[in-house]
């Protein structure tokens, strides 16, 4: 069975998204929707990771909730790009630069939306309840961020693209 | 908009009575922003502001009897109010400022027309209505004429579901709704699927914490709000004797318990500092939550010396907005209370009334003017 695959794809695919999450926020600080979003979408994506720790012993994949990024991680790195992210928002270019943040984001979120619908179909088909439970609730989840991703889009879309 | 000017590609914002200086939260960055000179800033007002003083060009604006128009209830109830008086010096209704502006401006329509064909409140109110046709807000039956006629007059009527009968239908409604966590906008096709035709459709939203919890540093809890003597920064009510006595400095409303443990009482001059900003406000001892101090939002410095900014509750509010209403979060910042000095026999300028009462006797009451009372006899029927 190779259901232990399907569920490390998902992981690979949430932990991706809580890193990038947490680097968009630093990045685009002086955006202050973006900072406080991107840190609620990331406590969502931990909840994700939990639960299907929870429910994934039995299938021998490593699901340590400590491999998660921090929110917002501290430290000097983060700390430049805050930083920087403060002086530059000054200038209209970081408008582009969110652009292409937030669609490398929504791909992301496609990548995991599709690995739980894969895992889901697995766990249908193995008949494990408890497995389908937690991807049908952190599918939805998952998809929340995503459509987040295109409203911030078209929000910021026409301001940067006609300017 | 705030952050289109901060980036540079909104340069140019018109204010027309309302003083985003000393309202909006993180109120430094609104000054950095709005006095950049990347930023053409334009100040209609009936009485000058914090922000008219920083703007570029500032328009004076008749108030609501020196003009005609019409203005509806929360209850939709629409009402016609006439001018009673002449505007003073130069100033000019909002109305006739905007059609000014479209004259000068030259805005056409699509054949080449002015776009603007009318030039009077109540062709203006014809204008609007015909924008709202067939909609849920419809004004249709409306005219100045029927309310002159007598009172108000509710759009929709009287009763606006009558037979059960909601606006909820797909091609009926407003808004497909947005999600309550990320404010990510349902799409049509979503919508549909939840059947919404005649249902009203609740949407729950988990317990989020707040973006900047008390913590050792800062443990108390700011919340920002009103009293009742002022509203919004008193532009108009600091201008009425009555109520600019009963509140006439900012103050701040801590709990017994907290009070106790920081060493303030009644009247202690205290310095509150959040990680955008610092003020001082004397300290009333209210029925506030433990945890919390709550500091009007009310005061800027149009009516002090100088530009002394320590008093407005905005310089220490966090910029972060409801992802949904966008109403910015003014009552979840943090911060810290330390005291400056000791009360001397002073008290808090707070009213001893509605939700600023001390919650011991201090001595002092808030009453009405000299001369003012009035004695009223009622008898039981």
């Amino acid at each position: 069975m190779k259901l232990g695959l399907a569920i490390a794809e998902v992981r690979d695919a949430e932990l991706a998204l809580a890193e990038r999450l947490g680097v968009l926020g630093e990045r685009h600080k002086a955006d202050h929707d973006v900072y406080h979003l991107t840190e609620t979408l990331q406590r969502v994506a931990h909840g994700n990771l939990a639960r299907l720790a929870s429910a994934a012993e039995r299938y021998d994949v490593d699901l340590d909730p400590s491999d998660a990024p921090t929110e917002h991680p501290a430290g000097p790195l983060a700390t430049l790009r805050e930083k920087t992210s403060e002086l530059l928002g000054r200038r209209p270019e970081p408008g582009l630069l969110l652009l292409r943040d937030l669609r490398e984001l929504h791909l992301l979120y496609a990548e995991a939306s599709i690995n739980w619908v894969m895992l889901g179909q697995g766990a249908q088909a193995a008949r494990d309840a408890n497995l389908l439970e937690v991807v049908f609730r952190s599918h939805s989840q998952t998809l929340r961020g995503m459509k987040w991703t295109v409203t911030r889009i078209k929000v910021a879309a026409p301001q940067v693209l006609l300017d | 908009m705030v952050r289109y000017m901060e980036e540079g590609t909104l340069p140019f914002f018109w204010v027309s009575c309302t003083n985003p200086l000393v309202s909006l939260p993180e109120a430094r960055r609104i000054r950095s922003v709005l006095a950049s000179d990347e930023v053409f800033l334009v100040v209609q007002d009936l009485f000058p502001t914090e922000t008219a003083a920083i703007a570029d060009v500032v328009l004076p604006a008749a108030g609501w009897a020196e003009k005609t128009g019409t203005f509806t209830n929360a209850d939709r109830t629409v009402h016609v109010s006439e001018q009673a008086i002449d505007p003073p010096g130069e100033a000019r209704s909002d109305l006739a400022i905007w059609l000014d502006y479209a004259r000068r401006m030259d805005f056409r329509d699509k054949d080449g027309d002015p776009l603007v064909k009318w030039s009077d409140p109540e062709p203006a109110f014809e204008a609007f209505k015909v924008c709202v046709e067939n909609r849920p807000c419809s004004y249709e039956g409306i005219t100045y004429a029927a309310l002159r006629g007598g009172s108000g007059i509710q759009w929709g009527g009287e009763r606006l579901y009558a037979d059960g009968s909601f606006f909820a239908a797909p091609d009926v409604c407003e808004d497909y709704g947005k999600d309550l966590l990320t404010g990510a906008t349902l799409e049509q096709t979503e919508y549909r699927a939840l059947n919404p035709d005649g249902r009203a459709i609740l949407r729950a939203c988990e317990y989020v914490p707040p973006h900047e919890p008390p913590d050792g540093e800062r443990p108390l809890q700011l919340n920002t709000g009103r009293t009742v003597f002022h509203f919004h920064t008193r532009t108009k009510t600091a201008r009425v004797p009555e109520l600019q006595s009963a509140a006439p400095e900012v103050w701040a409303e801590l709990s017994a318990a907290d009070a106790e443990r920081l060493g303030l009482g009644e009247g202690d001059l205290a310095d509150i500092r959040s990680p955008r900003g610092s003020i001082r406000a004397r300290v009333r001892i209210s029925g506030v939550r433990a945890g919390v101090v709550f500091v009007p939002f009310h005061y800027g410095w149009w009516d002090r010396e100088g530009d002394d900014e320590s008093r407005a509750a905005n310089e220490l509010t966090i910029t972060s907005w409801d992802p949904v209403s966008k109403q910015p979060l003014f009552k979840a910042g943090a911060v810290a209370v330390v005291k400056v000095a000791d009360a001397d026999g002073v008290v808090s300028p707070a009213p001893t009334n509605t939700a600023s009462a001390p919650v011991t006797d201090i001595g002092t009451t808030t009453r009405g003017q000299e001369g003012h009372a009035a004695d009223t006899e009622v008898q039981a029927p």
